[in-house]
């Protein structure tokens, strides 16, 4: 995707056709290295596995971002984007090299920042709240026994004697024997990733879904703000001096 | 000077040097190959579309026209290995097993043609690993009564005569993936004649084409794909052919029906690939020794593709065939003559 | 089937002839260091050359590995990493576990699309940082985090907008755009380091391994998401590789290509399609093969075949596969306890019976 890269359908379909969502998922620029045109070969729903199990198609993902079709962008908007197992089987072998992995990645975030991914997202305050106060996306203790019934007896007797195993495992390798956690990632690597997030805006995004997840952050934040700034402080420092 | 040097012995190089013969000038032939005919005859070719005439009855006079014609001097097994000089004076090196000489020629003719496109790299269709997964390439030398298997459309891996064949178009053209976006123009009606051939011998045994459009604009061609859908039943399936894999020893395909909106699966006994034309290594050879212009995809660059479609970027080098991207033999034909008007009265 | 791995080895040559198809970033990535745009994380120490697609040349390191760790292995399959660690401890190839690296939240991001491109290249370019102030080759463990980083590596090459948006926050953080010359998966360095494996490795283990059979899967995100950037070209080999350098007989089944049902939020929220798309890749499998175990280079995927087998006694399946990472073939063959050393106990599909097949004992 070099700046330089131009694709004349994208172009010529954002002077002329309307529809919101259709205009906002245009505007991202993932978009022009997505979509090149489309054969309607088919071959992006002979390999994807979601459309073998939902009514859900790459190939017509494709077409109503060509045609701006405004009703069936907004019904996928509202739910067939999340059926996506986002393996890009799609892109790999499409002849036109499009990207409806891409262009669905592209509407789930949109989704979320128009408020309409509740209902998609009811499952992920845990993993939210440990990227964001953890710096990890998975702990050990978040594989409790009831949270996956379906994954057999052994799971449930894994998780009653994961504590010692990994002991055992990681003796030696200070920060790897944690629970809570997948490493003992230090305070001030979690406070670096906290300010990215709200420098970059997902922060808020995230707000639009789980607003009490922000405050959790903004106070965690806050708690330790002048000692880590400090240590930014430091390290913009050294980094000035490398450079001079 | 009256000497024209054409490189490539195909249709279109066999074609042009007739013609300047006829013309007076003195010809030298340089055919890498030990034969005449170039992938017509690489391939033994049986019949060609769309009026399935014998291929014989088209390269055997065109052949014969070059090989009796005094002013032409055919080198076989020969390659050129450098150029000197400018037009209307080139020196060019000839090689063969015997040695290199140098010859002198007021203009050059290059008719490399093209290459089959290898199907190997396209490995979500298992060819060169599945037997049974073949080209229209190899199916020409299967049909052909002279070819290995007598004409018998015998499938590799155990002889058997399939009977349920899945055709498959577009290989290696119209696909970015492999550097292709280009169409092959032969494909769609040459998987037609086969179906209709493969229909003829054997009418039990159903035949399958998987296509994105029939691209059928030559003359009769259309004609031809209506015949195989009326009167020999070939199943004409919308959708790319996307993936073939191989269980328990039976081959199976998958495509989307584009107009049902469908997914399927299809178990087949024989897949045949339209693969389409890619330049060879000759033309690329070529190319690089006399200094000519390719185009993106390797292809010959004519100096203007609607004014002088002819000349390459060099004067006095001219260019004709299948080595300027995809073309069936009967505009093949019609380039070798108009080349060798276009050398006539350039060497004037 | 059984197959040679050289027989895939085929889509190098894509393009051949043809110079407008190529995409080589590693030229624009020169041109950007040459403007001062970015830096370049140039590889330490000594290295091997891999071919990749268009048969450009990977350099996969050798020594000198900053290890970025998987989230999903650490919290789920912690004998993972354990056997990353195990088999440069026994190389002898210098490793730096660090506890200031972040995950890269591309799980989170593709199931849920909480999150955005900024952010997503600002944690990626924060660990990059992290390799290259420590003096490491930054080498990856988990599959997502690999693609990710091919991605975001592409996107940032790629786009002035989203670099300078990633190089201000990065300046906020006291840090600079540094983008490694390779983004190297660790079973591609597995698979480079696979005659140096085999010669350390335990005669007596290397008998067990000898005629095991296996089947492969790469996680889709390997090889899928940006897919001219993995050794052998377009179609991975690298698992299969390895392993039939241990003795493993590697056999082919007519699902390897289907996508294994994780589904980034399938896993979590949809399982009746994980378990579906399972079955599918199971049956497969059994029917075709039959295998002695699943050898696999991703989390998710790893986790997805480990987890599910089990379940698909509800449709009438009985699927009892052992599901082996690639590294901890290589532990058990340079002789790792398989549970204190190897982390099997963790899987939840019984390893025992190939353990008690390659006579290693667990106890
Ligand atoms: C499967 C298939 C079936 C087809 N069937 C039909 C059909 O039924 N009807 C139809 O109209 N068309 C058909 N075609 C198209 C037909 O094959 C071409 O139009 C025709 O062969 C092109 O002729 P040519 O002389 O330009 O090139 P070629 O046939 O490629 O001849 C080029 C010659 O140049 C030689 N050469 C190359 N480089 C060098 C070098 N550097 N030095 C010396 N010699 C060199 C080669 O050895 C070769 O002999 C088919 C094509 C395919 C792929
Ligand atoms: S990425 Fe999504 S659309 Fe593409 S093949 Fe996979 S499931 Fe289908
Ligand atoms: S594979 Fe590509 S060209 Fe074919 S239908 Fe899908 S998006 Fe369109
Ligand atoms: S001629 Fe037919 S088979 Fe060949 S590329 Fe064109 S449409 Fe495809």
């Amino acid at each position: 995707m070099s700046e330089e890269v131009k694709n004349p359908i994208t172009e010529k379909i954002e002077s002329t056709k309307g529809g919101h969502f259709y205009k906002e998922i245009m505007k991202d620029f993932r978009i022009k290295e997505s979509l090149h045109g489309c054969l309607n070969c088919g071959t992006c729903v002979a390999n994807c596995p979601a459309a073998a199990f939902y009514d859900y198609s790459p190939r017509e993902v494709c077409q109503m971002m060509i045609e701006g079709d405004e009703e069936t962008i907004e019904e996928y908007m509202k739910s067939k984007i999340w059926n996506c197992a986002q393996c890009f089987s799609c892109k790999y072998r499409c002849p036109k090299e499009n990207s409806a992995a891409d262009i669905v990645m592209t509407m789930r975030e949109i989704a979320v920042r128009e408020g309409l991914a509740a209902e998609a997202l009811a499952g992920y305050t845990r993993i939210a709240k440990l990227v964001l106060t953890r710096g990890n996306q998975l702990a050990p203790d978040m594989l409790s026994p009831d949270a996956f019934p379906d994954w057999g007896p052994r799971m449930i007797e894994l998780s009653s004697k994961k504590m010692e195993m990994r002991e055992e495992l990681f003796k030696g390798f200070p920060g790897m024997n944690v629970v809570d956690r997948a490493w003992a990632a230090e305070d001030f690597t979690i406070y670096e990733m906290q300010r990215i997030w709200e420098e970059s805006g997902a922060l808020e995004k995230v707000g639009t879904v789980f607003p009490f997840l922000v405050d959790i952050v903004q106070d965690d934040m806050e708690d330790k703000k002048e000692e880590m700034e400090a240590k930014i402080e430091a390290k913009k420092a050294k980094l000035a001096a490398a450079g001079k | 000077m009256k000497t024209v040097l054409v490189i490539g012995g195909g249709v279109t190089g066999l074609k042009a040097s007739h013609e300047l013969a006829e013309m007076g000038y003195n010809v030298s032939l340089v055919e890498k190959q030990d034969y005449l005919g170039g992938q017509v005859a690489k391939h033994k070719y049986y019949k060609l579309a769309p009026d399935m005439r014998l291929v014989s009855e088209v390269l055997d006079p065109v052949i014969k026209n070059v090989e009796s014609n005094s002013n032409i001097k055919v080198h076989k097994h020969s390659t050129i290995t450098a150029l000197s000089g400018n037009a209307p004076e080139f020196k060019v090196k000839i090689k063969n097993s015997k040695g290199e000489s140098e010859e002198t020629f007021g203009a050059i003719v290059v008719a490399t043609g093209f290459e089959h496109f290898d199907p190997t790299v396209k490995q979500e269709y298992g060819y060169s690993r599945f037997k049974d997964v073949v080209t229209n390439a190899e199916v020409e030398e299967l049909l052909n009564p002279n070819g290995p298997t007598k004409g018998e459309l015998k499938r590799p891996s155990d002889g058997k005569i399939p009977k349920k064949v899945a055709i498959f178009q577009c290989v290696g053209s119209r696909d970015k993936q492999v550097g292709n976006p280009y169409c092959c123009r032969v494909g769609c009606v040459v998987s037609t004649k086969q179906a209709i051939e493969i229909k003829e011998k054997y009418p039990d045994t159903e035949v399958y084409v998987y296509y994105m459009d029939m691209r059928m604009f030559g003359r009769g061609w259309e004609e031809l794909y209506g015949k195989a859908m009326e009167e020999y039943e070939v199943i004409f399936t919308r959708g790319r052919g996307a993936e073939v894999t191989l269980k328990n020893q039976q081959l199976s395909l998958r495509a989307e029906e584009t107009i049902m909106d469908r997914p399927i699966q299809h178990s087949v006994d024989m897949i045949i690939l339209a693969a389409g034309q890619a330049p060879g290594d000759g033309t690329i050879e070529a190319a690089k020794i006399l200094g000519i212009k390719q185009n993106e995809y390797g292809y010959l660059a004519p100096k203007d593709d609607f004014l002088s479609p002819n000349e390459s970027s060099k004067a006095g080098i001219f260019i004709a065939g299948a080595d300027k991207g995809p073309l069936d033999v009967e505009n093949c034909i019609v380039e070798g003559a108009a080349v060798a008007a276009k050398v006539a009265s350039s060497l004037k | 089937m059984s197959y040679e791995i050289n027989d895939v080895k085929t889509a190098i040559n894509h393009g051949k002839g043809m110079s407008y198809h190529v995409h080589d970033i590693r030229a624009e990535m020169k041109r950007l260091e040459e403007e001062g745009e970015i830096k370049i994380g140039h590889i330490i120490g000594p290295y091997k050359e891999e071919e990749v697609m268009y048969g450009i040349k990977k350099k996969i390191p050798l020594d000198m590995h900053y290890q970025h760790k998987s989230c999903g292995q650490c919290a789920n399959l912690p004998g993972v990493p354990r056997s990353n660690f195990f088999y440069r401890d026994k190389l002898g190839i210098k490793y730096y576990n660090d506890m200031q690296q972040t995950s890269c939240t591309a799980w989170n991001y593709h199931a849920s699309g909480l999150g955005n491109l900024v952010q997503l290249g600002a944690v990626a370019a924060r660990n990059w940082h992290r390799a290259y102030e420590e003096g490491y080759n930054f080498t990856i463990h988990c599959v997502t985090s690999f693609g990710n980083y091919l991605e975001m590596r592409h996107l940032l090459v790629g786009n002035k907008e989203l670099r300078d948006e990633v190089k201000k926050i990065l300046a906020k953080l006291g840090r600079e755009l540094v983008i490694p010359e390779e983004i190297v998966h660790d079973s591609e360095i597995a698979y480079a380091l696979r005659d140096k494996i085999l010669a350390n490795a335990d005669p007596k283990r290397l008998e067990g391994i000898k005629g095991l059979v296996g089947v492969e899967h790469y996680g889709c995100h390997f090889f899928k998401q940006v897919s001219d950037d993995i050794i052998g070209g377009k179609r991975p080999i690298v698992v299969g590789g390895l392993a039939s350098t241990l003795g493993v007989q590697m056999e082919e089944y007519s699902k390897w290509f289907m996508c294994c049902g994780f589904g980034f939020r399938h896993i979590l929220v949809n399982r009746e399609f994980t378990r579906s798309a399972q079955n599918i890749k199971l049956k497969a499998i059994k029917e075709e093969v039959n295998p002695d175990m699943i050898l696999v280079n991703c989390t998710g995927c790893g986790t997805t075949f480990d987890k599910t087998q089990w379940i698909q006694k509800a449709v009438g399946e009985d699927y009892h596969y052992p599901v082996i990472f690639y590294s901890q073939l290589a532990a058990l063959a340079l002789g790792a306890h398989p549970f204190k050393e190897a982390g099997l106990n963790f899987h939840v599909t019984p390893v025992e019976p190939l353990l008690d097949k390659m006579g290693i004992s667990y106890n």
